[in-house]
């Protein structure tokens, strides 16, 4: 008690009459009533005040200060202590103090709260307030980057064969402790088998290893497990515990997340092929933005982009009535699997407040959530994307050289028939009348060929009689005919006036603003002036950047598959018809959402998150398209809530204006994702926001129409004449590169229409005609290249960088000032992520694998030595903090650190493999030694190997391999489950895979989030909701009950029986008992066993006649096996 | 109560081990086994399911959840609401004033309730005619009409309602209770689900340990043979059966002398003869045939609707698992054709009429019977669906999710028959007075089981964790 009065009289202070007063009056009743909760000591402070110095007093707490010297009526303390306050009396709990300690208090303030100068001491390590250098000095060791340590010295000098010996023994001596003795060999056989490839070895595996009396035995069979593919798989089975690995969504409906499994394989191969750490780590933050993404060795596609599907393993909620509170929950379980994961942090502890104790604060956890909201989701064309932008590459440059050309031949093509137009559209005029036909609809395309014959006639005479090509004039015919009903068509005031004899052409509906944007719209987005890095595609279908006004784009003529060009009349994002047939490889899954139908992975192009303000959202759109308006970055959207989030649109060559009313989501961060709708011919020139709807911009026709308005007309002749000016002008402007004035929708139409120039459909007269023909012929080698279909995985995709705000308690409904992108500050500082406009995750990828990170490498080295000894050198792998466990060894882990990083170059492999082949790993795990069991008893120091239970998938997984029925088949999708009658809720697919699942490991069995294998939940396969590095390892009935009666277990000791008896038809009762402990227990039996087994196979028998057993005897005998414990325990 | 996950938590010594088994078949093998080495008991691996001590007095010692799944409409059942009557078929938004967003955003007119309402008993606690024989036993009931969820559909009111949280992984409350007190019966699971056939929207997950050890998740029970998985001795006879298990004992005894006496073989060989245990016990558990006739009518086994039978046989065995004293049993509902749950986003009278006809007659059985062998006084049994319904329509005859005000019943063990508490507005919309949440909810069923609910953590990824998280306060009004 009383640190102050103890520091006080060591300075041998005088005591004047006021400090007298303190001291003997007021210090001991603050002392004894105050103390326990308000001082340096309390465990922790309450209400953020500390009563053991003057300054903190006046200074006080949450409720405002306590004392106001001089002024005893307005200070919170005398009004806490006499109980003034109903809400406020102190001390809590207890009776209030006597009346004449609070007229001490109250003359003590009166008279200036007297305190003699002392030293005051630091605040208590509980207090809820954040001070980061306190935080860390707390537990300094973790945020110390891991250095090489010394290799202690040691008695029993020769005990230790590796470093890790030397560590390990040296504490056990110092405890006064031996080191067991070594196992068995077999026994250390099985339990690296376990270790490394999560399968038993075979007898014949046990004899040779028995046989192998080399030096290198067992260097030899750790390199061979570390080469085989099994390794990767199951090492993979720890990562995906990790990550929370499942293949559904959960929640309700259990709705897919398509080709995760794409994750999963990626894993394994990562293991396999030893894919260093701190690059595999890069991978999951930033694969999608590496420049040179890791290619699979043997298909060449791309495996870093893989990486980054594990942020989206997790639970996802359809339909969520609050998108934002949805978001920060997705969120907040990505910040927590990643800090868990790679640092062994609990960053989400601090989504509400400062963490309670380690040295990371809710900025930090601010500073996270940026980098999740500006990353989006896609299902990522991992196999053909990298190879698509690279033939995209090369079509961009082919119509960058193709174009010039082609446009210098424009005129040359249009010119001689120019000069006629007047005469053929007077001729048109007249034949299109002939007969009592009337125009066709709207959208109906005349074609020539297909003229009533009264009217080809017609054709042929008037062209007959002057002097016109009958097959041109066929074509300008029927475009008059085609255009007569359909107001957009450029040739429609002509075409009107043929059929109603009204040359006056009417200009009304005509819009003022070329737009049509309504006064106080805004412009969120306008593609033709986006900056080329907040252009976010997923693939290359909208090409690299918006296509210009004026831009001629090679594409076939409408309507045929003849060569043609378009010119482009509107800045806009526009897709590249080149593309029109990606298509996914077969069984590839797809979004189980509203849009899974449509055709959206890789071609699709997606907006910067903006701030909804009003919510009526506008899209200036031409061709057809499809639009998922992504609110709060929520994208499973099934049933009726969210409907609005949904849109198509169908035009044809015109632009209009889309409205998408998204006002229930004002406030709320959206993204618009476009992706081409069947016809693959898809423009959107702008995004706007407008309480008043625009008006669509003027058609061709309409444009036509103006310029008409400004002319003297009074007959066809006149417009026909009028008609010849306006294609003159409009077809010479196109070989100039002056943008002003020109009319670039007649010409465009002009350029779609080949056949008035050449009268026949879809052909330009020569050369351009040659040019387009060349210019195709070029163009196929790079079709050519493109390799169609493509199977996809989940991926992230970069955003527009987006800095989230500090949300107070947690909550979306008070949010601060917005907290900058970086990474945490007690390892990177406070810097923000500098000089991107986007994400920043590459940024954030160097930070995490930055070798001093004091974390990254250290949480997976005591990962490694969790999975190998069963408990890690910090027990609580997932989290190093305070509320974590201490490290038994933490010079030892340092020092393992420090060769993985400087040594192993990060390489798994060796570091597994420099374990494994410590004496430490190799000693027997049977406790004989009475006094290390009782001093060690938990044991920390591993006076012996630990005993280990195997997880429910390697207990599976060994059955089969027993049993002969294991299939070792790598990769692909998932086997789906086999669910018992008891298994049955909403979400359950109706597809049955066998009860075996196909023999394959259980890595490959259906990882589905809300039907969770019955054995592997009764054998702790953790839920995946969070990172889990180290299982529950419980004692359930349910597990022996699955032992003893689950069909599986029975089908399988049936398996084995048959196998046993046809591989060894002739061999001994005796023989193949110790055939079956040698599969089952990696060792042979003792004469009991075999004895025991024996009397069961009589007993079974039920009679002499079958001395040997039959299939049935014998399987009851392999049944049994499985239910020995031996068979489910590692020694 | 916090604690290292997994095994030290319950310090049980080998001796006990060996006496909690001492009367199950293989008694004389393990006393052989446990015997040799009862010297190292310093370290013994426990048995998490024996029974440990509340943290105070415990009102209650088992708790039956009657889980009406879809959410019942509280102002057609137990919150009576006249002005419904009076505003019949006008526009809420003129009569009631600004509506919350609901799930499917298809408001209809104010709707009265079809069914009548009364005072019942000496209590006078209003009930409607949807449950007449509920009524009948309204004296029973403690009502709480002023319970709120923070989520407008099933999936995430689900968890919340089983586990305190939105989210899937989260202990479900029978886990929690069967970890904060294990089990008083080791020859049956201490967290039953009796599975009706509708296993709710979240799945498995409302009945799951989450990050606690397995041992605490729900052994689903159905009302068929066999009622759990893996139940029943598949070996052809009982002398097999009895050759092979014998074989198994004997080779694990040479195993535990190969590697030593580790308690975690110990206790994996201890829960080999937990198994078979159960798969006796379990059996007989479901075996209704020494039931009276008269109390197999009182639940309404005669019936001449299915589903009132079904919930019977439910009901029933409730009673059978409570009476060995499992610790939470939870009912869910059966698949009722056309109308699972009490989900009525359409058709409300006939959704309703149906699903209280399948439990209206059982759960009133349930409560006669479980009163007439005095296991009411230490049985609390909990009547709530995640949430409750709009007073207004949806469409032109549902209602909607409504998470804003809703009833939930508990009678028995420790709480104040025949009253109510806590209120909503006049519309039956939002609870106004006494307002409750579910973390109140689940703080005031652990206290009832004698559970702190401040102190029954789970050390979980850096943190103690709670089922009621930060929140929570004790219903005092209800406890008697």
């Amino acid at each position: 008690m009383a640190i102050a009065a103890t520091l006080w009289s060591a300075r041998g202070l005088a005591l004047t009459p006021d400090v007298e007063f303190f001291e003997k009056k007021i210090r001991p009743v603050l002392v004894e009533h105050c103390y326990e909760c308000h001082s340096a000591t309390s465990k922790k402070l309450k209400g953020g005040l500390r009563a053991d110095n003057r300054e903190s007093l006046i200074k006080g707490g949450e409720a405002g200060p306590a004392i106001i010297p001089g002024k005893p009526e307005a200070s919170l303390l005398v009004k806490a202590i006499a109980h003034r306050d109903p809400d406020l009396t102190m001390p809590p709990k207890k009776p209030k103090l006597p009346d004449s300690v609070i007229a001490d208090f109250e003359h003590w303030i009166r008279d200036g709260a007297v305190w003699p100068a002392e030293e005051t001491v630091a605040a208590p390590v509980n207090s809820d307030s954040f001070d980061l250098e306190t935080r860390k000095k707390r537990l300094s060791w973790i945020w110390e980057t891991p250095r090489h340590q010394k290799i202690p010295a040691v008695k029993e000098n020769s005990w230790p064969v590796t470093a890790v010996d030397h560590f390990i023994l040296a504490r056990l001596e110092k405890e006064g402790l031996h080191p067991s003795a070594p196992s068995e060999p077999e026994i250390w056989l099985r339990r690296v088998y376990f270790a490394l490839i999560g399968l038993p070895p075979s007898p014949e595996q046990i004899t040779a290893f028995l046989n192998d009396h080399s030096t290198t035995a067992r260097e030899w069979v750790v390199d061979q497990l570390l080469a085989s593919p099994q390794y990767g798989e199951r090492w993979a089975r720890h990562w995906l515990d990790l990550v929370r690995y499942a293949e559904s969504r959960g929640h309700e409906s259990d709705f897919i997340i398509p080709n995760a499994y794409e994750y999963r394989d990626y894993v394994i191969r990562a293991l396999n092929s030893d894919v260093p750490y701190d690059e595999f780590v890069r991978e999951h933050i930033a694969g999608d933005l590496l420049s040179k993404p890791r290619r699979n060795v043997e298909k060449g596609f791309n495996e870093s982009i893989l990486g980054t599907g594990w942020a989206f393993l997790g639970e996802e909620i359809h339909a969520p009535v609050d998108t934002r509170q949805d978001e920060n929950d997705r969120i907040d379980n990505r910040i927590d699997v990643m800090s868990k994961a790679f640092l062994g942090l609990t960053v989400a502890c601090a989504r509400c407040h400062d963490h309670k104790f380690d040295a990371i604060s809710q900025k930090d956890y601010y500073a996270l959530a940026g980098f999740f909201i500006s990353s989006g989701q896609r299902l990522a064309r991992f196999e053909t994307m990298d190879n698509e932008r690279h033939v995209a590459r090369q079509l961009a440059d082919l119509k960058e050289r193709w174009s010039t050309n082609l446009a210098a031949k424009i005129p040359m093509a249009q010119g001689p028939l120019l000069s006629k137009v007047k005469e053929y559209l007077s001729a048109a005029a007249e034949a299109a009348i002939v007969g009592t036909n009337a125009p066709p609809k709207a959208g109906v395309r005349v074609r020539a060929s297909a003229l009533p014959a009264a009217i080809t006639e017609a054709v042929g005479q008037l062209a007959a009689e002057r002097s016109l090509q009958t097959n041109i004039l066929a074509q300008w015919t029927a475009a008059v005919l085609t255009a007569a009903n359909d107001k957009a068509d450029v040739l429609h005031p002509f075409a009107k006036a043929v059929f109603t004899n009204e040359t006056k052409v009417v200009t009304t509906n005509i819009v003022s603003s070329e737009i049509g944007l309504a006064d106080g719209a805004r412009i969120v987005l306008d593609f033709g002036s986006l900056p080329s890095n907040q252009w976010f595609e997923d693939g290359v279908a909208f090409g690299p950047e918006a296509a210009h006004p004026g831009e001629l784009q090679p594409m076939p003529a409408v309507g045929t598959n003849a060569p043609g060009f378009r010119i482009v009349t509107r800045a806009a994002a526009q897709t590249d018809p080149n593309w029109r047939d990606l298509d996914l490889s077969s069984g590839v899954e797809r979004e189980p959402a509203m849009f899974g139908s449509w055709k959206r992975d890789g071609v699709m192009l997606r907006s910067p998150k903006f701030e909804l303000t009003n919510g009526k959202i506008y899209y200036l759109v031409r061709g057809s398209g499809r639009i998922f308006a992504s609110v709060d970055s929520q994208r499973l959207v099934t049933g009726p809530v969210h409907t609005a989030q949904v849109r198509e649109w169908a035009f044809k060559d015109t632009w209009h204006w889309v409205a998408h009313d998204l006002s229930d989501y004002v406030g709320h961060r959206v993204e618009i994702e476009f992706s081409p709708g069947n016809e693959f011919d898809t423009a959107i020139a702008l995004i706007a926001e407008s309480e008043k709807p625009p008006t669509d911009p003027s058609s061709p026709g309409e444009r036509v129409s103006r310029t008409l308005d400004e002319r003297q007309i009074n007959n066809v002749s006149d417009l026909a004449a009028a008609y010849q000016d306006i294609f003159t002008a409009a077809s010479s402007s196109s070989c100039s590169a002056a943008l002003a004035g020109r009319s670039l929708e007649i010409e465009n139409w002009l350029a779609q229409r080949p056949e008035l120039f050449s009268g026949k459909e879809g052909e330009w007269p020569e050369p351009l005609q040659q040019a387009l023909r060349d210019y195709l012929k070029e163009r196929e080698p790079l079709i050519n290249r493109i390799q169609w279909k493509s199977r996809t995985a989940p991926a992230m995709m970069e955003g527009n960088g987006v800095d989230e705000y500090l949300l107070l308690r947690g909550k979306h409904q008070t949010p601060k000032g917005q907290v900058p992108r970086r990474f945490l500050e007690v390892i990177s500082g406070t810097q923000p992520i500098a000089g991107t406009n986007g994400s920043g995750r590459l940024q954030l990828a160097k930070a995490i694998s930055d070798p001093k990170n004091p974390l990254l490498a250290r949480v997976m080295v005591n990962r490694a030595w969790h999975h190998l000894f069963g408990r890690g050198i910090v027990g609580s792998v997932d989290n190093f903090g305070w509320l974590g466990q201490r490290p038994t060894h933490p010079e030892l882990l340092d020092d393992l650190t420090a060769t993985f990083i400087e040594e192993d170059h990060w390489s798994m492999k060796r570091l597994l493999r420099r374990l494994v082949l410590s004496r430490t790993y190799a000693m027997s795990s049977k406790p004989v030694d009475a006094d290390a069991e009782q001093r060690d008893p938990e044991n920390l120091l591993l006076h012996r190997m630990n005993l280990q239970r195997l997880e429910g998938e390697a207990i599976r997984d060994a059955m089969l391999t027993v049993s002969g029925r294991l299939d070792l088949r790598m990769y692909g999708q998932s086997v789906p489950l086999h669910p018992s009658q008891f298994v049955e809720a909403r979400g359950l697919r109706s597809e049955r895979g066998p009860l075996d699942g196909d023999g394959r490991r259980s890595i490959y069995i259906a990882a589905r989030r809300n039907f969770l294998p019955m054995m592997m939940t009764a054998f702790d396969t953790p839920t995946p909701f969070t990172t889990v590095g180290r299982r529950n390892v419980s004692n359930v009935p349910g597990q022996m009950l699955f032992l003893m009666n689950d069909p599986f277990v029975h089908q399988q000791a049936e398996v084995w029986a048959r196998r046993l008896l046809s591989e060894m038809p002739d061999a001994s009762i005796e023989e193949r008992i110790r055939q079956l402990f040698l599969a089952a227990f990696s060792r042979p039996p003792s004469e009991i066993e075999i004895g025991k087994c024996r009397a069961t196979l009589r007993e079974v028998n039920g009679s002499s006649e079958h001395e040997s057993g039959t299939v049935e005897a014998w399987t009851e005998v392999c049944h049994a096996l499985f239910g020995v414990k031996e068979f489910m325990y590692v020694r | 109560m916090s604690a290292e996950p997994i095994h030290c938590r319950y310090c049980m010594t080998r001796r006990e081990m060996l006496k909690s088994f001492a009367c199950g078949f293989a008694s004389v093998a393990f006393s052989g086994l446990f015997g040799q080495n009862l010297l190292q008991a310093g370290n013994a691996r426990p048995n998490p399911l024996i029974p440990r001590p509340p943290h105070f007095k415990a009102r209650a010692r088992s708790i039956i959840f009657l889980y009406m799944d879809g959410g019942v409409s509280q102002v057609d059942s137990f919150d009576y609401k006249p002005l419904l009557e009076k505003h019949h078929g006008e526009d809420p938004r003129k009569a009631i004033g600004k509506l919350e967003k609901t799930q499917f955003a298809n408001i209809g007119k104010v709707m009265k309730s079809p069914w009548k309402f009364s005072r019942r008993g000496e209590s006078g606690l209003w009930v409607s005619d949807l449950f007449p024989q509920m009524a009948s036993v309204a004296d029973q009931l403690c009502v709480i009409k002023s319970m709120t969820s923070k989520f407008p559909e099933h999936t995430s009111a689900n968890y919340f309602l089983h586990t305190g949280t939105g989210l899937q992984g989260r202990p479900s409350i029978g886990s929690w209770a069967t970890y904060g007190l294990g089990s008083e019966n080791q020859d049956v699971p201490g967290f039953v689900l009796l599975n009706g056939g509708l296993i709710p929207s979240g799945g498995m997950d409302n009945f799951n340990n989450g990050f606690l050890p397995a041992t605490y998740q729900a052994s689903v029970f159905e009302s068929k043979d066999p009622p759990l998985a893996n139940i029943r001795a598949t070996e052809k006879s009982p002398r097999l059966q009895g050759v092979k298990t014998s074989l198994i004992r004997e080779l694990d005894e040479q195993t535990l002398q190969q590697a030593g006496h580790l308690d975690a073989l110990e206790s994996a060989i201890a829960n080999h003869e937990l198994a078979a245990r159960m798969q006796l016990a379990v059996p007989e558990l479901l075996n209704l045939e020494g039931e009276s006739a008269a109390t197999k009518k009182l639940y309404g086994f005669d019936s001449d609707y299915e589903f009132t039978r079904g919930y019977a046989r439910q009901c029933l065995i409730a009673r059978r698992l409570v009476e060995r004293g499992v610790r939470f049993v939870e009912l869910t509902c059966q698949k009722i054709g056309g109308y699972d749950r009490w989900d009525a986003h359409s058709d409300l009278t006939k959704n309703h009429a149906q699903n209280a006809r399948a439990v209206d007659q059982p759960i009133r059985g349930l409560l006669i019977d479980l009163k007439q062998r005095g296991l009411l006084d230490d049985t609390l049994v909990v009547f709530s669906g995640e949430f409750g319904r709009t007073p207004f329509a949806q469409g032109s005859d549902g209602r909607d999710h409504n998470e804003y005000g809703f009833s939930t019943w508990m009678a028995g063990a420790g709480v104040k028959a025949g009253t109510s508490i806590g209120e909503t507005d006049d519309w039956g919309y939002k609870a106004v007075v006494d307002k409750f949440e579910m973390h109140d909810l689940h703080a005031t069923l652990l206290y009832l089981l004698g559970l702190d609910h401040t102190k029954l953590t789970y050390r979980f990824s850096g943190r103690d964790i709670r089922l009621t998280d930060v929140y929570g306060n004790v219903i005092q009004q209800i406890v008697s």
